[in-house]
């Protein structure tokens, strides 16, 4: 028998087992995945997952001399983007944003690094190669030896190098063409990195106030590699579908103006990954903005504003049922949505609903379901009609 | 519109199914697709054959979940491509790396394609994964059918990486056994 063989009689297990899991990957992964910023690398490109972005030539200009923006919403992956929690008091993600922010425009960008199959590109060959250098010489390491991979197709020319691998000393440090830097302790060549003893690192069934304590410990001792100013911890907290509260260690560089605090946790976050012995696994850096264009500062509406457009159905949303009413609403914060499948990045005001109702099944644990909801944060009059989104699978 | 609506629209021999289809699936369906090729023009194709056995296919059958029926449609449809490509235009996928993960689960022979019952070798498979906890049976099926790199499937069961990868490992061992104990290898 082949390996072959199992794979394809994979394709007749049960409807039950198939669906099992990807509810799993529709309830997991959609709010991770697009919570989480994927650095969109540069190069132009045409995207339209997400933000997408007016065309070059015949751009439509408001007459303030901006362009018009043309948005959409995916998920990025697939089922919809949401959390669970016991209650939404839970909600915990290190959001620098407040409503005594003083803001009257933020800046929207175009992503240079989007391509439609989600393909990193846009750093050149050397800009990958001096991250990986600059990061193995703060960790003291010596980079022995390179391994690019290309990739190609679609709206991204063959051949082109999307990652470089760097191997220190059994370290691999990979830098992708989209601006992120991962160091991987956790090898063939290398064991992950044990903490002292006094500090547990894992992803669940751990207090707030251990889990700032690890995330302070690793700030410190990796403070050249982060180069931040002034490092702001950012754990986010939800629960999976067993109700174990999980946490992800992130932090960023609060030591800007209100502006730069905002565009350094959407774009240029850092976490820290334990494995299962609570030993430190791999760091990873983003830089979003490495591979993007600013298109102008964007007048914005405010919070009210932004919750009576929701209420009015003006807003996009991957939850593919319908609003369940202004009694289910909870939160509101303004955030960029920085995957990498976005066209433009552009300020939104998110809210989330309380959709558990379409989960009747669920009832029995007590977890409820909230469903992301997005309010372009830019004055309307900015976007392009008809930016609405119902929420279909996609 | 919701899945039964979109199939009734099949059932009415009505257009607008492919276009609710793709609407609510395309997506979805190309993440399959492109898992296997890793070429977005191929993983296009794959997905618009889809929608034609999609076509085909409804009526005369009635599927509850639409996206599990779509989603067996797109990656036998995808594996079929790729192995229809010559050798050096398949580009290194997330199907191919879980191939030689599989190969743990195998112990070579002589049986063809021709000769594996592929409906008992899945009962075997099901009834083996129906063993397991509800976390070892997601690692599997969502590495293994849809072909998710360890990372993204570490993310959305809320563990490690390491601990990821150490449960494949030990359910390919343990599949390799119940194979075994069941005459397949």
């Amino acid at each position: 028998m082949k390996p072959e063989h199992i794979s394809d009689a994979l394709n007749y297990l049960s409807d039950e087992t198939i669906e099992e899991t990807d509810q799993v990957r529709n309830r997991a992964a959609a709010s991770r995945g697009a919570w989480r910023v994927w650095a969109a690398a540069a190069c132009l490109c045409l995207a339209a997952v997400g933000a997408a972005l007016l065309p070059r030539l015949g751009q439509q200009e408001a007459p303030d001399g901006l362009p018009l923006l043309e948005i959409s919403m995916e998920s990025g992956g697939m089922g919809f983007e949401g959390l669970l929690y016991y209650d939404f008091s839970e909600m915990e993600n290190g959001n620098p944003w407040h409503e005594g922010m003083e803001l009257s425009t933020l800046p929207v960008f175009r992503n240079n690094s989007y391509s439609t199959a989600g393909i990193p590109h846009g750093l050149t060959q050397e800009e990958m190669e001096v991250r990986i250098q600059a990061a193995a010489q703060v960790l003291g390491l010596e980079v022995t030896g390179l391994k690019e991979d290309k990739e190609g197709g679609g709206d991204v020319p063959p051949g082109t190098i999307t990652r470089i691998t760097g191997y220190a000393g059994g370290v691999e440090i990979e830098a992708e063409a989209n601006g992120t830097v991962t160091v991987d302790f956790d090898t063939k060549a290398h064991d992950s990195l044990p903490l002292p003893e006094e500090y547990r690192f894992v992803y669940s069934d751990i207090t707030d106030q251990e889990a700032e304590a690890v995330l302070d410990y690793l700030i410190d001792q990796y403070s050249a590699l982060l180069n931040f100013r002034q490092p702001q911890k950012a754990l986010f907290r939800d629960r999976n579908i067993y109700g174990e509260l999980g946490v992800d260690y992130h932090v960023f560089d609060a030591g800007g103006d209100d502006v730069e605090d905002l565009l350094n946790y959407a774009f240029r976050k850092a976490d820290f990954a334990p494995d299962d012995e609570g030993n430190l696994m791999l760091i990873r850096l983003y830089d979003a903005l490495a591979c993007t264009e600013k298109l102008g500062d964007y007048p914005l509406i405010s919070l009210e504003e932004a919750r009576q457009a929701l209420l009015e159905g003006q807003y996009l949303t991957t939850v593919p049922y319908d609003f369940p009413g202004e009694e289910h609403v909870y939160g509101g914060e303004l955030v960029y949505r920085g995957s990498r499948t976005e066209q433009v990045f552009i300020p939104y005001y998110r809210f989330y609903a309380d959709v558990s109702r379409e989960f009747p099944n669920w009832e029995d644990s007590g977890l409820k379901n909230f469903g992301a909801y997005y309010v372009p944060a830019v004055q309307h009059q900015y976007l392009k009609p008809g930016w609405q989104w119902d929420g279909s699978f996609n | 519109m919701r899945d039964e609506e979109i199939v009734a629209l099949y059932w009415q021999r009505n257009e607008d199914a492919i276009r609710e289809t793709e609407q609510r699936y395309g997506r979805y369906l190309f993440k399959i697709a492109y898992q296997v090729l890793a070429d977005p023009e191929d993983s296009e194709e794959s997905v618009n054959d889809t929608y034609l056995k999609a076509w085909s296919a409804m009526p005369p059958h009635r599927p509850g979940v639409l996206s599990t029926f779509l989603g067996r449609l797109t990656r036998q449809l995808s594996i079929d491509r790729r192995r229809a490509r010559n050798r050096e235009k398949r580009r290194p996928s997330e199907y191919a790396l879980s191939l030689s993960e599989l190969e743990e689960c195998v112990s070579g022979g002589d049986l063809t394609r021709e000769t594996v019952d592929f409906h008992l070798l899945a009962e075997a498979i099901n009834a083996y994964l129906l063993t397991l906890s509800p976390e070892a049976r997601g690692t599997f099926v969502g590495r293994y059918y849809y072909m998710d790199p360890v990372r993204e499937i570490a993310r959305y069961f809320g563990m490690s990486e390491s601990k990821a990868k150490s449960m494949l490992h030990r359910t390919r061992l343990g599949l390799r056994r119940h194979l075994e104990q069941e005459g397949f290898l």
